[in-house]
């Protein structure tokens, strides 16, 4: 077990969502000579979307692995390395092609520790980016997380900010299980703050992002900001919702949803993922059995067209939820159309 | 076609409550057959069908308060004209079955009709709705639940006229409640007790009259009693036999009391506060004056226990009652007596107590008797005199009161 210091508020400063990555990673490389990183382009090219930056420089290329196009074979050697103690990264361009290394991903490195009878481990970390971006067509711009949501013995963090993105990626290296580490392509360029120094953020442990007393949103990775916004415009019309993000969907801080929910009353949860079989689905189930009594209308789910992204930006803008698909559910929700 | 009544249940007691139809509009009915249960303040009653036939029409659904020996329902032959035209107005509105006025079809009507959908909701803002679908979320229905609040009378206001939360603190804050407060509203047996007893405090003139009883005899008479197999003899039994003869002999407090006039009751016939949930009853020893204390301790059990079911059957009109606080560890208390009897006595605990006898100070177990008394009714005097031939039976107590058929020699 990791033992987990709780945030301490320091000073920040103001830096962007790969670059909290890329501070991450080389903290915890620095920190521990078992870690090392292995992916497509993420050495000599410091990754597709610049998170390995300077890191080979940093540690050689025996810590910073450039791989082949072959996300199966890395996978596994991953898992391999890390079920004899190392802790790997594995950098998964996107999250389209992790469906290549399934059969690593669910049948080895989920499984591996309860067929071992508790014995090994696979201390791996998958990172990985998902979500519509802008014209990235069908094979990818998918939000996938679902699908390892369904599989018992991963980990799934899907950080909204570049201080939980760092606070998160230092956490699960440092955890013994398999942990699937989704990012957003459209994340990545965003600013926020990020503490000074050491810290670590909980698996398991939401946030509130905004605090309101009408309506629950729940919403990860880009779908926070998208809510943060419609939270600005329904404040606008005197609705103040609360917006809760609870940062791992394994595990899910479902108490800190259901307290919001007790509050509030309404609950909407929003995902970029299709609304078919979603995660999404899962937490609204949750929330009616748990909060019943505390419902003031059904819960509603905000997710993306079950269908395929298309490349048309208009097409794909009115496949994912947008702000104003968010602000009128809020508002249908609470009966204020 | 004949009509079925709501039945006189009882006497002083103007109304009944139709609690469930056991048969549907149309339903064939043989005679004899229980087709709707209907309660009074206080019991629930069974009414039967009086010929074979069919449920024509029911009048009043369930939950509606009708006047004592008005119809309810209709029984005939398929066919027979209901005499539904001939119902009151009033009743009409309210008679509709939710299979009538179903909220789908409401929903419906109000998509195809916007006016008669405003009709529909000015309905819904002036009266209490008494459709059985009410829309109301589950926060609502808790929050309703918790403070008591009925969601017929609660307009809604949420999306597709479902009440919410808000709609039932705004009820609850309309009817003076704090949102923070629970409203607990009266159940039928407390309304009926809050209307008898402030009928007994308002009309009343009470006064009171103590007694300082010393146990030791009875109990030892109780305690020979016990001993035998599946007697179970209390202290308030021991009081109910006493008073039983003493009211034998003082039949002044054996008595009815109207506004000028009172009525001498040949029968003694004690009733005894029983704590029931949400309130008390007292269910009656009839000639409790002609029981032995066996007798009268087997009929204050099954009394209790019954009440305390909800099973009670009315037995005699009671003549006097007997209210005891002594097993719950208090000393002494002012009853309110029970209308129209003119007396009540209240029973405290039996307790050690200091106690001057002749010329020496010896503890006794003691109990203090409190008996109230209607002025107009009965005097200091004589209801002093009662009082204390209570306290002489009592501390006089013996072997032969312990017999099964008490015939003491007086």
């Amino acid at each position: 077990m990791v033992a987990i210091a709780t945030e301490i508020p320091t000073a920040s400063r103001v830096m962007m969502y790969r670059e909290a990555l890329n501070e991450a990673l080389r903290e915890e490389m620095r920190r521990d000579p078992k870690v090392f990183l292995l992916g497509e382009g993420i050495a000599q090219r410091g990754g597709s979307y610049k998170v390995t930056e300077g890191l080979l420089e940093e540690f050689g290329p025996e810590r910073v692995l450039d791989t082949p196009i072959a996300e199966a074979s890395f996978t596994g050697a991953a898992i391999g390395a890390a079920m004899t103690g190392m802790r790997p990264v594995v950098e998964i361009l996107f999250i389209d092609f992790a469906l290549l290394a399934m059969d690593q991903i669910v049948n080895q490195a989920a499984k591996y520790h309860l067929m071992t009878g508790g014995v090994g481990r696979v201390p791996l970390v998958v990172r990985t980016q998902g979500g519509a971006g802008g014209c990235l067509a069908a094979q990818h711009s998918q939000s996938l997380e679902a699908l390892f949501y369904h599989i018992p013995g991963l980990k799934i963090a899907m950080p909204s900010t570049p201080k939980d993105a760092k606070g998160l990626l230092k956490t699960a290296i440092r955890l013994d299980d398999p942990v699937i580490f989704i990012e957003h392509k459209s994340l990545y360029m965003s600013k926020g703050e990020v503490p000074e120094g050491e810290y670590l953020i909980e698996f398991g442990r939401g946030e509130v992002k905004r605090p309101g007393r009408d309506a629950t949103l729940v919403a990860w990775s880009a779908m926070v900001s998208k809510c943060m916004s419609a939270a600005e415009k329904l404040s606008a019309a005197g609705i103040e919702v609360e917006v809760v993000d609870p940062r791992t969907l394994v595990p899910l801080d479902m108490e800190r949803i259901l307290q919001s929910v007790r509050k509030t009353r309404c609950a909407i949860v929003v995902q970029e993922a299709v609304r078919r079989g979603g995660v999404a689905s899962d937490i609204a189930a949750t929330i009616q059995h748990e909060a019943f009594d505390y419902l003031d209308a059904p819960v509603e789910i905000v997710a993306g067209r079950v269908t395929p992204i298309p490349f048309s930006l208009t097409l794909e803008q009115a496949c994912v939820p947008q702000e104003d698909d968010i602000v009128a559910a809020v508002k249908r929700t609470m009966g204020r159309e | 076609m004949i009509p079925v009544l709501m039945p006189q249940v009882g006497q002083d007691i103007p109304t009944g409550t139709v609690a469930q139809w056991l048969k549907k509009e149309g339903e064939p009915v043989r005679k004899g057959e229980v087709i709707v249960i209907v309660e009074s303040e206080k019991a629930a009653f069974e009414v039967e069908a009086e010929q074979d036939g069919v449920l024509l029409k029911i009048l009043h659904p369930a939950e509606s308060q009708v006047p004592v020996l008005e119809p309810i329902a209709y029984i005939g032959q398929p066919g027979e004209e209901s005499e539904a035209q001939a119902v009151p107005a009033w009743a009409g509105e309210i008679s509709k079955t939710p299979a009538e006025e179903g909220t789908n079809n409401r929903l419906k009507s109000e998509l195809q009709a916007p006016a008669e959908a405003h009709a529909a909701n000015d309905r819904i803002k002036s009266e209490p709705r008494k459709d059985k679908e009410i829309l109301a979320s589950p926060a609502a229905r808790r929050l309703a639940r918790e403070k008591g609040i009925d969601l017929a009378t609660v307009r809604p206001t949420g999306p597709g006229g479902r009440i919410v939360e808000r709609d039932v603190l705004a009820a609850a804050e309309a009817r003076g409640a704090a949102a923070s407060d629970t409203v607990i509203p009266f159940g039928r047996l407390r309304k009926e007790l809050a209307r008898r007893l402030t009928l007994s405090k308002q009309t009343i003139p009470h006064f009171y009259l103590f007694a300082e009883v010393d146990m030791t005899a009875a109990h030892a008479v109780r305690q020979a009693l016990n001993q035998q197999q599946g007697c179970r003899v209390t202290v308030t039994d021991l009081v109910i036999y006493a008073a039983a003869k003493a009211l034998r002999e003082f039949d002044r407090m054996n008595v009815h009391v109207e506004s000028d006039r009172m009525i001498v009751r040949r029968e003694v016939n004690i009733g005894v506060a029983v704590a029931v949930e949400d309130g008390l009853l007292v269910p009656v020893i009839p000639r409790a004056d002609q029981k032995g204390l066996a007798e009268i301790a087997e009929w204050s059990r099954k009394n209790a226990e019954a009440a305390r079911r909800g099973l009670l059957e009315p037995t005699a009109p009671g003549t006097f009652t007997i209210t005891s606080l002594g097993m719950h560890g208090v000393r002494m208390f002012l009853p309110v007596i029970n209308p129209p009897e003119c007396a009540i006595l209240a029973v405290g605990a039996v307790e050690p107590r200091p106690v001057v006898i002749g010329e020496a100070v010896a503890v006794r177990p003691m109990m203090t008797l409190t008996l109230a008394c209607d002025h107009r009714a009965v005097d200091g005097v004589y209801a002093g005199r009662f009082l204390n031939r209570i306290k002489e039976l009592l501390e006089k107590m013996d072997k032969s009161d312990r017999s099964d058929k008490s015939e003491k020699s007086d």
